[in-house]
């Protein structure tokens, strides 16, 4: 399988502050790969380093299948900074003939599509456009571009509720038909889950969750039952726990799965938001990883943990 | 959503290379684009300031077909005088208008993010940016200069009392407007390229241009070697040849040895025998600049400026294209 990111200890500082530090991981290509995470984790360093906007302070960054300092890929990747930046001075047309002018690959029916789907003038001065139509415009350059991997910063974020479903459906569009990577950022839990497929979750620089959302969530469990004894059950001792509540007797456990779990146990499986929510909480609990996102690297840092062939067997058994 | 979507984009099919407006393409296009309003005005002012002083010069040869002595200080000194002081300050809009914002504005809106992210690389922006902004320079400022030139040359004499050697002469004609416009474009962008904010990036480059100007002033005419005339003491003042400028003066005794202008001033009221018996001065010198040399004077100079405008220059593109934009 390809690759479309590769990353290998990869970090970036600023100044005295480390955005990313020692992140290992891999993007297959074409996913729709969520990229989660509070605030200041590193998720606009990490596509700043995929969109080649900065180079990283250690480690290598690998762009489907290429060094990222390589500049033959330049026309593959497309990249929607947060801060949407456009020339105010420009109209929406000219602006969609900049993406001409400077992309060989250029889209010029997509590009008007998205534009005009949002009722935007092709003659208006895009410094007057409100935010969530800059948004748009700014898409619709990345969309143009026609990339194999799209690079977006929080692509929904001013958008609105119906402009947000369009921009999704594109989304899923443009990968299933072009086969087109899509790496986003959100805080939106609810897009991830409705539209990826792969996610990445980082906190504090580095990365906490990183596999297909299937087998992540399948990795998880919540399991409750009667606890009367202090402290955990021994029994939880076989397995990962990621956080526990107790509520009077009842005991409830978000755990991953590493042996089997008592029947007088009940065991579901998490959402995603339960996942995130309790890796994001519990900094302590190891990274975890699926097959297709691990990296194998010479500093074997010992606090991940893998899902191990159990997984995979169910996978192919499936 | 796509059903309606898909109908739209057909109104608009003839889009691409609509009409014959194609003179500019690629990143060409984008540059100029960003940059037109900045450059059609220096353009046409460039435009307007050649034409008229063109025309200016029609009333100058007016003049010397029919000279009349203190007429020249009255009609037209002050017309001469206004454009220099225009063509100077011309260098220095160059670095503030052009150079400082050219990379530091699209660092602060975050456009070199966005141009750089297209399927062009950082090089290419950068070198296009740097090349359209000297190629305006170029063609704003050697018309400017040309057209001054052709208008004072005929008047060299009496403009500025025959003083070709201040900045009023030196510094507004020949090459030397081009490479001050260089050499403060390139110190601006350098600026833009390190303070990465447009204005206080304009107000830096406009300090620095003043400061530079005073250091300017004192070593223009560093550029050539003064020739040296000498008269005995006591007799009449040397004789510098016509059009020359007076760099300094001298006293020198027997040994040949220089000492200040001064130096008889004591005795000089008296005899020159006198000053001779205590000091040992024989004789008056005047260093001085031929008119013939100002032309070699001033290629030198513009030599050095445009090679110091292209280390800096470059140095600033290829750190702009290492750093994060």
């Amino acid at each position: 399988m390809t690759s479309a990111i590769e990353a290998r200890g990869l970090g970036k500082r600023y100044l005295r502050r480390w955005a990313l530090q020692d992140c290992s991981f891999r993007i297959p290509a074409g996913v729709v790969c969520g990229l989660v995470g509070p605030n200041g984790a590193g998720k606009s360093t990490l596509l700043q380093l995929a969109g080649r906007i900065s180079r990283p302070t250690a480690g290598s960054l690998r762009l489907l299948g290429a060094p990222a300092e390589d500049l033959s890929g330049l026309a593959r990747i497309a990249y929607l900074a947060q801060d949407r930046p456009l020339f105010p001075r420009f109209t929406v047309e000219e602006t969609l003939r900049l993406g001409r002018e400077l992309n060989p690959a250029w889209d010029q029916r997509i590009a008007e599509r998205i534009v005009r789907s949002g009722g935007l003038d092709p003659q208006a001065c895009v410094g007057l456009l409100s935010e969530g139509q800059r948004s748009r415009v700014a898409l619709a350059l990345a969309f143009g571009k026609r990339p194999d991997l799209l690079l977006l910063d929080e692509p929904m974020a001013s958008l609105d509720p119906l402009a947000a479903h369009e921009i999704g459906g594109l989304l899923m569009a443009e990968a299933a038909e072009q086969g087109t990577t899509v790496v986003m950022s959100s805080h939106q839990v609810g897009d991830v889950a409705a539209m990826c497929d792969y996610l990445v979750t980082l906190a504090d620089g580095r990365v906490r969750l990183a596999g297909e959302i299937d087998a992540l969530l399948s990795a998880h469990r919540i399991v409750s039952g009667v606890h009367l004894a202090d402290g955990p059950p021994s029994w939880l001792d076989a397995h990962t726990v990621v956080e526990t509540r107790t509520r009077g007797r009842q005991l409830t456990a978000l755990i991953r799965v590493e042996g089997a779990i008592p029947a007088d146990w009940q065991a579901a499986e998490p959402d995603l938001e339960e996942i995130l929510l309790g890796c994001l909480r519990s900094p302590g609990v190891p990274s975890l990883f699926t097959a297709t996102a691990r990296i194998e690297t010479g500093i074997g840092n010992g606090t991940e943990t893998g899902i191990g062939n159990g997984i995979e067997a169910e996978e192919d058994a499936a | 959503m796509s059903a309606t979507a898909d109908a739209l984009p057909k109104t608009s099919a003839p889009a691409p290379g609509r009409r014959g407006r194609r003179l500019l393409r690629g990143m060409t296009w984008v540059v100029w684009r960003q940059h037109r309003i900045v450059f059609l005005v220096f353009l046409t002012a460039a435009v307007v300031m050649s034409a008229g002083m063109a025309w200016q010069r029609s009333d100058v040869m007016e003049f010397l077909r029919h000279p009349s002595g203190t007429d020249f200080q009255e009609w037209f000194d002050s017309d001469l005088d206004g454009m220099s002081r225009i063509l100077r300050l011309v260098p220095v809009f160059v670095g503030v208008f052009i150079g400082a914002p050219l990379i530091a504005a699209d660092r602060e809106r975050g456009t070199a993010r966005l141009v750089t992210t297209q399927s062009v690389t950082r090089t290419r922006w950068l070198v296009t940016k740097a090349a359209m902004a000297l190629l305006v320079t170029v063609v704003c400022t050697a018309p400017m200069s040309a057209a001054f030139t052709w208008w004072w040359k005929p008047v060299h004499a009496y403009f500025n009392g025959g003083n070709w050697a201040s900045g009023a002469v030196f510094d507004a004609t020949g090459p030397m407007p081009v490479a001050l416009a260089l050499f403060h474009l390139a110190l601006g962008t350098a600026i833009g390229v390190l303070v990465r904010r447009a204005v206080p990036a304009m107000g830096l480059t406009f300090v620095c241009s003043a400061v530079l100007g005073l250091v300017w002033d004192r070593y223009r005419l560093a550029f050539g070697t003064p020739r040296t005339v000498t008269a005995p003491l006591g007799g009449s003042f040397p004789e510098r040849p016509k059009g020359s400028v007076h760099h300094d003066s001298w006293t020198v005794d027997m040994d040949g040895k220089l000492h200040g202008s001064g130096a008889c001033s004591h005795y000089a009221e008296r005899t020159p025998e006198l000053c001779r018996a205590h000091t040992g001065i024989v004789a008056k010198r005047i260093d001085y600049f031929g008119f013939d040399q100002m032309p070699g004077m001033q290629w030198a100079a513009a030599a050095v400026l445009v090679a110091v405008a292209a280390v800096v220059l470059g140095t600033a593109l290829w750190w702009a294209a290492r750093r994060t934009l």
